[in-house]
């Protein structure tokens, strides 16, 4: 059952009606103690429920999508979120105790529902790219703000390559790429796809490069000095690297540190802009190297 | 003939009783392994509570299991098979009211915390299990004692008033 299924048999009545009215298009469900429900689709539309939800529904409702397993949830949680077996996430926020160092979600007042929707051939138009002809294949670097589908195209990379006769290692540290149950994704990652679900990053990287002989490794929303250190390893290794991250534009990118290392260090060849709508393609840029710089032009 | 079949049947009936007197300390060993594995499959390997569950090897907690499987928590799905379970016949039908009052509060909390809470609540259980288990283990003892020796006498009895 998908996300927005599940949370329709939980919300209360009204909030619920207005789930299901609002069908296939619901992107986001933002829920917040004492204020409406808020169903957000695409394209910026979005739509309120008329009775604010009360405390109890929404923890009602959290401790129903975590399987009543806090818990099995609680890493997560200290981060912010927690993944649904579909690969939707649910950011939360409220009130953080800590000593300083750790810090533990205590109070939870609002979530947010993102709802995961593979694409199947998403990424078509940007694998004529990235896969120009045979035997070439260009790591990628797909950026853009949240919201704007770069881990569905990021999964679809992965499927299409993997189909295609690529093995793929996937370092899936937020459960959201593959959805993995048990170890087992539970998306189409592909036929050659093995998954390292719920371990750092960077750490899953070294342990795939070791143990799976990945020819394509795939990492999500990367940023973290120790990514850029795994990837530009993995890229050593002679591994081609599909990633994520955060950034509005390659020069929002270039300015961040870690980014930066991954752009300079010939780590990925070519960069993805997605935007304006979900799933498109607004900006390509190839690497051209000479005399030790890095030059990005666009393609 | 007659005296020597009364002698046997009463002494069987005696060991039938204290049988039952040790079923509880059998159900309550099992109990005690069972959350000891639900402890590890909770908060060694973060299993969900219903998959963990239901790796526990007793009835009870497949049942509660079950229970869950239709999307409820861990306390209502207890409180839903609480009834049948205690049944005669049921999985928890040698407990007595201070081993239901363990489960109650065990399956009233399982889940709703995080790992350190579990854990304390896990061990708590366990421990208040282990104990009267050992109580359990101990009346057996004495019950299987007691019962063989009246089911015998009340035969030799019997078989005296039919010589």
């Amino acid at each position: 059952m998908g996300a927005v299924d599940r949370l329709k048999g939980l919300l209360p009545p009204g909030a619920a009606a207005l789930l299901a009215a609002c069908g296939d298009g619901v992107t986001q469900v933002r829920l917040r103690v004492g204020r409406p429900v808020q169903v957000c689709m695409g394209r910026g539309g979005e739509a309120l429920s008329d009775e604010p939800l009360e405390r109890a529904a929404l923890e009602r409702i959290l401790a129903a999508l975590m399987e009543y397993s806090v818990y099995a949830r609680q890493d997560e949680l200290d981060q912010g979120f927690f993944t649904l077996d579909d690969g939707s996430r649910v950011g939360v926020c409220g009130r953080m105790v800590g000593d300083g160092t750790r810090f533990r979600m205590d109070g939870i007042g609002s979530a947010c529902l993102r709802v995961a929707r593979p694409v199947a051939g998403c990424a078509s138009g940007l694998l004529a790219h990235i896969a120009p002809s045979k035997g070439v294949l260009r790591s990628t670097l797909l950026l853009s703000p949240p919201g704007l589908g770069k881990t569905t195209m990021l999964r679809d990379i992965a499927r299409q390559l993997s189909d295609g006769g690529l093995c793929v290692a996937m370092a899936d540290e937020r459960h959201e790429l593959a959805a993995c149950h048990m170890g087992v994704p539970t998306l189409d990652v592909g036929l050659r796809t093995d998954v390292m679900d719920g371990c750092p990053r960077d750490r899953a990287i070294a342990r795939m490069l070791r143990s799976m002989a990945p020819q394509v490794v795939v990492a999500d929303e990367i940023g973290g000095a120790e990514d850029a250190l795994a990837l530009a390893d993995a890229a050593r290794c002679g591994a081609a690297i599909m990633a994520s991250a955060h950034a509005a534009s390659l020069g929002e990118a270039q300015s961040r540190p870690n980014l930066c290392s991954v752009l300079e260090a010939g780590v990925v060849a070519l960069v993805a802009l997605l935007g304006p709508a979900p799933g498109m393609v607004r900006e390509l840029w190839r690497r051209a190297d000479g005399e030790g710089v890095t030059a990005w032009r666009r393609a | 003939m007659l005296a020597i079949c009364a002698v046997l049947g009463s002494t069987l009936c005696g060991k039938a009783a204290s049988d039952a007197v040790r079923r509880r300390y059998r159900v309550l060993a099992a109990l005690a392994e069972d959350l000891q594995a639900l402890r590890i499959h909770m908060t060694g390997m973060l299993m969900p509570l219903q998959c963990a569950l239901d790796r526990a090897g007793c009835a009870l907690m497949k049942q509660v299991a079950e229970g869950m499987r239709q999307g409820c928590s861990a306390a209502d799905a207890w409180q839903s098979v609480r009834q049948s379970a205690m049944r005669r016949g049921g999985p928890a039908d040698a407990l007595a009211a201070e081993d239901i009052a363990v489960l109650d509060t065990l399956f009233g909390q399982l889940g709703q915390s995080g790992r350190e809470e579990q854990g304390v609540l896990l061990d708590a259980s366990m421990e208040t299990v282990n104990r009267l288990r050992d109580g359990a283990l101990k009346r057996a003892g004495e019950a299987d004692r007691l019962y063989v020796s009246l089911g015998f006498l009340t035969g030799l009895m019997l078989a005296l008033i039919v010589i």
